[in-house]
């Protein structure tokens, strides 16, 4: 099924994380990234690829490094304070390396938290930032709360509307527990996320119906090219009747923090490839104890771990559970890399010139 | 009788975040608009639709009350039951703002029951708003068990307050009870000229995605920013798939739900309309199948769970009885990332392209959140808030009863 891809042994290639982390920072670097920023991007994709969001993963390397080759990325970037408070910052990404802009935002936002309680980053002129959550998952370790949220061109269309006008928009949420594992948030406000359908498109399967519509509003089960702007993906509540203004206000939610309040722009005045980007950091301890919060943390996972699931569910998850599953896999057994990947990768590495090392 | 909801929906569409869905449980008596639903003739597809999503009141069904009397009235009313001047003054402010823009279910009618919950000792009053702990942008406050309203109101006044010193401003309230239309907190803020966010959570109706029990509230959040020349965005959406107060509605009409609103335990869908809570039905989570993100619902109510009820300590909503709900507030200034006026002409155009976005087949146009509530508030800030007959003689009612002077 479209829903995630499924690598085995014979479809993927097996590569301890090290070992991708040290090829693609050095693929980064052949293009003339600072060490200290391909360190960074490298370290986000090959998280994305441990956590099996693969779509997120190793493999965006070849696309990143030749955006800047041709340009498109500025390289070196700076990630500059543009206006600044104790609590706040708008930050400019320089128009490099997105997950460099939203690593060094979320740096900023901490370091804020730790004196101020609450630090809050708004970053403008950025481009692709990845895996959004792995932005609220870096105020774990220092006991916050995270929260990150970044936009995109248009893809979905508003609640009644029949063009597309919003991007996917996600929304991160990291907050940390303490026996159980973290619960880390990670959703587009669309009912699916673009990359699955590009997923449906390539494995040739359908997609369910509920995921994208026609200008007509007819439903569109045959996974449609994603450059053309006859059919949008739906806004997460899909019809009127189900709630589809939610998703598209929570869309419009994320604009305004990404998009507006950096002055950056709202999806519909985006260009394919431009992301701008939000993210916070609250300090638990500002409010109460980190370890009371954590055990009740603790206590709300164990509650719903514990409901009774639904017939033919076999348990109900929190959110986290499938990437920390991942994660606990591929570190132990490697992260297996798509073929046809894992050869673009190694191809791309010789184009640039540096050693093949997976 | 049209056989089902689904076709009824109005143009106006929002839901708005019903924490009240704790009313069987409390021993306060049923939300009012139950009575009110009994009034509306209905006498076309299109009538009943907008009575689901705002009860159609009309001249013969309702009776028209200058907002400043109903606000009056209702500050007597918990005055009449021994709640200070002050906290009844914000109580009714914000009761009153609600039936102005249409959200009837937490409007006006609401004091009857909140004055019965303090006469029965519910709710502790004089209540006092304790400070837990502070720093210069953090509070954690205790509502102290009293009126929801005045810790929540409090909580924003403070995150505005801390906002505007330092840039960003949070709150978190245990120990409370319902505080009505979420959406009126981020409004708070809106009016200063910040971005404001509130949520609250309650007690367990709606199930997690993949699970067959309630366990999560419909945990609403809210979120306000200030337009220029266009109006704010207002957005106020439960989590589930649908507020509980529709359910509500559905019963008393006596419709079927759509398939996708609610469930049983044995995953049938439910169209039949529960009038109670139990193990034995939920409410679905915003996506309502996993297919279709039912996953993102539940993470977005575990959210509001975390940032209500863990971070404050009074409890997620598996823990709440019904009728607690604890509250988070946050507000954000603006003018420390940019030029608010610059903001706000960029919030225009963002808003008028959206407006322009051509409609789907049968839909008039493309709304932004908050529309709907705005247009109700125009329309009933000069011709006076519609009161239902049934509501309308409940209030004046309780007003006698309390001997406290009838002013509607």
């Amino acid at each position: 099924m479209a829903n995630k891809v499924k690598l085995n042994d014979s479809n993927s290639t097996r590569v301890p994380a090290g070992d991708l982390q040290k090829q693609l920072l050095s693929i980064f670097q052949g293009v003339g990234t600072p060490e200290h920023h391909a360190e960074i991007a490298a370290k986000v994709l090959v998280s994305a690829s441990v956590r099996g969001v693969d779509t997120h993963g190793v493999a965006n390397v070849v696309g990143y490094s030749q955006a800047i080759e041709n340009g498109v990325y500025t390289i070196p970037q700076q990630t500059k304070v543009i206006t600044e408070s104790e609590t706040t910052a708008l930050v400019s990404g320089g128009n490099g390396i997105g997950l460099v802009s939203a690593y060094e935002g979320m740096e900023i936002a901490i370091e804020k938290a730790k004196n101020y309680g609450l630090g809050m980053v708004s970053i403008r002129d950025g481009h692709h930032v990845g895996m959004v959550a792995y932005y609220a998952m870096m105020a774990l370790e220092h006991n916050m709360i995270g929260m990150s949220m970044t936009t995109a061109a248009p893809a979905v269309r508003p609640a009644l509307g029949a063009r597309k006008m919003l991007g996917t928009n996600p929304i991160g949420f990291a907050a940390p527990a303490g026996a159980e594992r973290d619960f880390v948030l990670d959703m587009a406000t669309s009912t699916v996320a673009s990359g699955k359908v590009g997923l449906a498109r390539r494995l040739g399967v359908p997609i369910p119906e509920g995921w994208a519509v026609t200008n007509e509003g007819k439903a569109i089960t045959d996974p449609p090219d994603g450059e053309n702007d006859t059919w949008s993906l739906n806004p997460l509540g899909n019809t009127r009747e189900q709630g589809s203004h939610k998703g598209y206000g929570l869309a419009m939610m994320v604009d305004i923090l990404c998009g507006v309040l950096s002055g950056g722009g709202f999806s519909s005045q985006l260009a394919r490839g431009e992301n701008m980007s939000w993210v916070m950091a609250i300090d638990i301890a500002r409010f109460r104890d980190v370890d009371d919060f954590k055990a009740m943390m603790d206590d709300m996972i164990g509650e719903l771990h514990a409901t009774p699931p639904m017939p033919g569910e076999d348990r109900v998850l929190v959110a986290g559970d499938p990437e920390a599953d991942a994660m606990d896999d591929r570190l132990a057994n490697g992260v297996p890399v798509e073929n046809g990947q894992y050869a673009a990768i190694k191809a791309r590495a010789a184009e640039v010139s540096v050693e093949i090392l997976i | 009788m049209i056989s089902t909801i689904a076709h009824m929906t109005s143009k106006y569409i929002h839901d708005h975040g019903e924490n009240n869905d704790d009313h069987n449980n409390t021993g306060v008596h049923s939300p009012p608009e139950s009575s009110a639903m009994d009034g509306p003739v209905i006498t076309s597809m299109k009538e009943t639709s907008v009575a689901l999503d705002y009860l159609k009141l009309n001249e013969s069904n309702s009776t028209r009350i200058p907002a400043v009397d109903l606000h009056k009235q209702v500050s007597a009313i918990l005055q009449g039951v021994g709640t200070p001047a002050e906290h009844a003054e914000i109580t009714a402010k914000i009761l009153v703002s609600s039936s102005l823009r249409g959200v009837e279910t937490h409007g006006v009618g609401n004091a009857v029951r909140y004055s019965e919950a303090i006469e029965d000792g519910t709710y502790t009053v004089p209540q006092t708003v304790e400070i837990i702990s502070e720093t210069e942008t953090t509070a954690l406050l205790s509502c102290g068990n009293g009126l929801g309203f005045v810790a929540a109101h409090q909580g924003m006044e403070m995150s505005i307050e801390k906002a505007r010193k330092f840039g960003v401003g949070m709150t978190t309230i245990r120990d409370g009870h319902h505080i009505g239309m979420v959406g009126y907190y981020p409004m708070m803020a809106v009016a200063e000229d910040m971005i404001g966010m509130a949520m609250t959570n309650a007690s367990r109706s709606v199930r997690p995605a993949l699970g067959a029990r309630p366990r999560v509230g419909t945990n609403p959040l809210a979120f306000g920013a200030p337009a220029g020349k266009e109006r704010d965005f207002i957005l106020d959406m439960a989590t589930s798939t649908i507020a509980s107060g529709k359910i509500g509605l559905a019963k008393r009409l006596g419709v079927q739900m759509p398939v996708g609103w609610a469930v049983t335990a044995e995953g049938e869908p439910l169209t039949e309309p529960r009038g109670d809570r139990g193990e034995d039905w939920s409410m679905n989570p915003l996506g309502g199948t996993r297919e279709q993100g039912s996953h993102k619902g539940y993470g977005l109510g575990v959210v509001v769970d975390i940032l209500c009820g863990v971070l404050s300590g009074g409890g997620y909503g598996a823990q709440l009885s019904g009728g607690e709900n604890m509250t988070w507030t946050m507000a954000i200034d603006i003018a420390k990332f940019r030029d608010i006026n610059d903001f706000k002409a960029m919030m225009d155009e963002m808003i008028r392209e959206l407006h322009a976005t051509p409609p789907m087949p049968g839909e008039d146009g493309v709304l932004v959140a908050g529309d709907p509530e705005a247009d109700f508030e125009d329309e009933r800030s000069v011709n006076g808030v519609p009161v239902e007959n049934g509501q309308y003689d409940e209030i004046r009612v309780r007003a006698a009863q309390l001997g406290v002077e009838v002013f509607i």
